[in-house]
């Protein structure tokens, strides 16, 4: 008791007058409730406190864009390499002035080409960095989870990688410049209906890609296909290829997410001295160490890429750059081209506004004739891009256009519609 | 049907030996530490890019590559236990658990920081798999996939000899039975331990360069394995050596047995194999060979 009512403290409550103590218990009531926030979130709200006194200390000069590859695990066969391409296309972007005088940075984050992953980036990206604009996911599966979440924080996401089908509805905020896989599913099938093929054995990992392309192959194709599909973590795929081979399939439509899975079946097949028609997915395509080292196993493989020059002098400046910053050739042509024009379609898009995505949002759908390493870009209604898949086939190790059977796409096309009018009748 | 039972039957077993190279690693390290060593799987996915290090882009003969692993990953394992497991040795078995996992995650970290993450094999490129065919065509088998059943066959029979046979396989067993005990007999329990992870570690190592060799190189690679084989050493009895071994084989042939034969696709294989785990573990509580390690531990 008597320390409470010791004179000192006396004085000091009569120093006060009533309205500095008002004043004082509220500048103590929130330093507390300052630092006991900083407490409860201790150790994760570190970081962000650094980087937001950082982004004080830039705002003038920087923009952040986040960022969402699948970085490791199998897809970082593909999300390494464009990652680099993204950064190339970036710093020759800020080089040329960025965004009014500012820097575009991208905070990188790995979706790990699964969306339980990516959603937790994206959450991280939009709550935390406060990011108005999400460039990826780059697999389908990262891009149809971030999207529900960007959907509901308005904010634009832009894929230049996911073809999956189910992306064209994902949401309003939710745009691509690469093509839906219902094109190449499309072309694919037409083309097997052409050849005459009666049965396809498919072997499809479960995912969002894969399955998109099984669904729009199986519309078209107008034979029987026989289904084999696996789980991401598999590596063991030969009893399900002995399976399908007991079939008697006309041809074997390969589909993985992934290089490191169309290895492990090529390998599996070679071993299993398996001599069948080949059809693949744009993954196996795209990857030229893969169809040099199975050349004889994949020579006359069927695939569809999306088209684009790639005698283009920008593309081949880039396949350089790549070259000459990596040591390594730059593997998937068709993505290097869409990462490297959706940087700098972000570029454009922070120049219309910084901030409001309402503005940017109208931007895309806008774009018309863009020209860029991936062609002529214009984004539909659905913030979908026109561009078209072709065709082509392996020879020698080498992808290359493909003639159709038929050697002119007019008799493909009346084949076709005779085999529609007798499956018609 | 039944023209593709002996493949399906050969293909049982390689995936039953690869499951079995990763759990016998796993089972030797909880028969004394009791914790399941969730970073075995990647101790075999480090072994594995370790030989392609030293072979494939260090241009060195297979053989010295194969002794390089060896020693490298008994000292990787001798030192990761000294650091993170010795010091809560003590503790609850969910703690070393959780630091296995953390161990795993730095090795994966390692050596993707280290090899990225572009697609890697041993196949030496326009070389083609040799390929043998045997019962008229029905079965096709491949020059390495008889290396990794001989390569098998003798780490677990030299395992076994070595545990029942040599001093130091006596002392492991006399740990693995009563540490207490075993240490008032003179045996040098941390040293034990330190033999014991070096095994364990260089033997998960030369599981992953077969399974590499079989299966290409994933950084990955580690986690479906080492759910595989924690799943072999449960059904076949938490602890026990030919019980994991067993354990193994059921998995492998289940798998590839409810694949081949029915029309159920491949992407099931794990919930049916994990099904039938939990009907077999009601039937045996501490799985086929538990029962009885149980009783001779109280006889």
């Amino acid at each position: 008791m008597a320390l409470f009512h010791s004179p000192i403290s006396l004085n000091l409550s009569d120093m006060l007058n009533k309205l500095t103590r008002t004043a004082g218990i509220s500048i103590l009531g929130a330093s507390l409730m300052f630092l006991l926030a900083a407490c409860a979130d201790g150790p994760i709200d570190q970081p962000t406190d650094t980087s937001n006194d950082q982004q004080v200390a830039e705002e003038s000069n920087t923009l952040k864009v986040g960022a969402i590859f699948p970085l490791t695990g199998d897809g970082a066969a593909y999300g390494d390499p464009l990652q680099k391409v993204a950064q190339i296309a970036l710093e020759e972007v800020n080089a040329a002035g960025g965004v009014n005088g500012k820097e575009i940075e991208f905070i990188w984050e790995d979706g790990k080409c699964n969306g339980a992953d990516a959603a937790n980036a994206a959450r991280k990206l939009i709550e935390v960095d406060q990011v108005k604009v999400i460039f990826g996911g780059f697999c389908s599966g990262e891009t149809l989870a971030v999207a529900p979440l960007a959907e509901a924080a308005g904010v634009i996401v832009l894929s230049p990688g996911s073809s999956s089908p189910d992306i064209t509805t994902a949401g309003d905020y939710i745009f691509r410049n690469y093509p839906s896989d219902a094109k190449q599913g499309k072309v694919i099938g037409e083309e097997a209906n052409a050849k005459g093929y009666a049965k396809v054995a498919m072997l499809t990992e479960q995912n969002d890609y894969t399955i998109g392309i099984q669904n729009v192959f199986s519309e078209h194709f107008t034979g029987e296909v026989i289904s084999e599909t696996y789980l991401p973590d598999d590596s063991d795929f030969r009893t399900a290829l002995v399976k399908l081979q007991s079939e008697e399939p006309d041809a074997l439509f390969i589909n993985p997410q992934t290089p490191t899975k169309a290895d492990l079946i090529f390998k599996q097949i070679e071993e299993m001295d398996w001599d069948v028609d080949m059809i693949g997915n744009d993954v196996v395509a795209g990857y030229q160490d893969l169809t040099t080292k199975y050349a004889e196993l994949v020579e006359g493989m069927l695939v569809a890429e999306f088209a684009f020059d790639r005698s283009n002098p920008d593309f081949i400046a880039l396949e350089e750059e790549f070259k000459t910053r990596t040591g390594t050739d730059l593997p998937y042509g068709t993505y290097a081209s869409t990462t490297y024009d959706a940087v700098s379609i972000v570029r454009d898009m922070l120049t219309v506004s910084e901030t409001d995505t309402e503005a940017m949002k109208n931007f895309l759908y806008g774009l018309s004739g863009r020209t860029g390493l991936s062609g002529s870009l214009t984004l539909d209604s659905n913030g979908d891009p026109n561009f078209e898949h072709r065709l082509e086939t392996i020879v020698g190790g080498e992808v290359v256009p493909y003639e159709s059977e038929g050697s002119m796409m007019e008799e493909g096309e009346a084949m076709e519609d005779e085999s529609m009018e007798e499956a018609e009748a | 049907m039944l023209e593709i039972l002996p493949q399906i039957i050969w293909f049982s077993l390689l995936a039953s030996a690869i499951y079995a190279l990763v759990a016998i690693g796993l089972s030797l390290i909880f028969g004394i530490l009791e914790f399941i060593n969730f970073a075995q799987g990647d101790f075999a996915m480090v072994g594995a890019y370790l030989f392609f290090g030293f072979v494939i882009e260090g241009g060195l003969p297979w053989w010295v590559g194969i002794a390089l692993v060896v020693i490298l990953a008994a000292l990787m394992g001798v030192i990761i236990e000294k650091i993170t497991f010795k010091p809560v040795r003590k503790s609850p078995p969910f703690i070393p658990l959780i630091i296995s996992i953390g161990v795993g995650a730095l090795l994966q970290a390692i050596m993707i920081f280290k090899f990225g993450g572009s697609v890697k094999s041993y196949r030496i490129d326009g070389a083609k798999a040799e390929v043998y065919k045997l019962f008229g065509d029905t079965l096709i088998i491949t020059q390495s996939q008889i290396t990794l059943m001989l390569v098998t066959a003798g780490l677990l029979l030299g395992l076994y000899l070595f545990l029942k046979y040599s001093k130091t396989g006596t002392a492991i067993r006399a740990v693995a039975d009563n540490q207490d005990v075993a240490a008032i007999l003179g045996v040098s329990i941390n040293k034990t331990i330190g033999i014991i992870f070096a095994v364990g570690t260089a033997l998960a190592a030369i599981a992953g360069v077969m399974i590499a060799n079989e299966q290409n190189l994933s950084i990955t690679m580690g986690l479906s394995l080492g759910v595989k084989a924690f799943a072999a050493v449960v059904l076949g009895g938490v602890g026990s050596l030919p019980g994991a071994i067993v354990g193994a084989f059921i998995i492998g042939f289940s798998e590839n047995f409810i694949v081949g034969l029915t029309p159920i696709p491949s992407s099931y294989k794990d919930a049916i194999v994990f099904g039938l785990l939990i009907i077999m573990l009601f039937l045996y509580p501490n799985g086929l060979f538990g029962a009885k390690a149980e009783e001779e531990a109280r006889a």
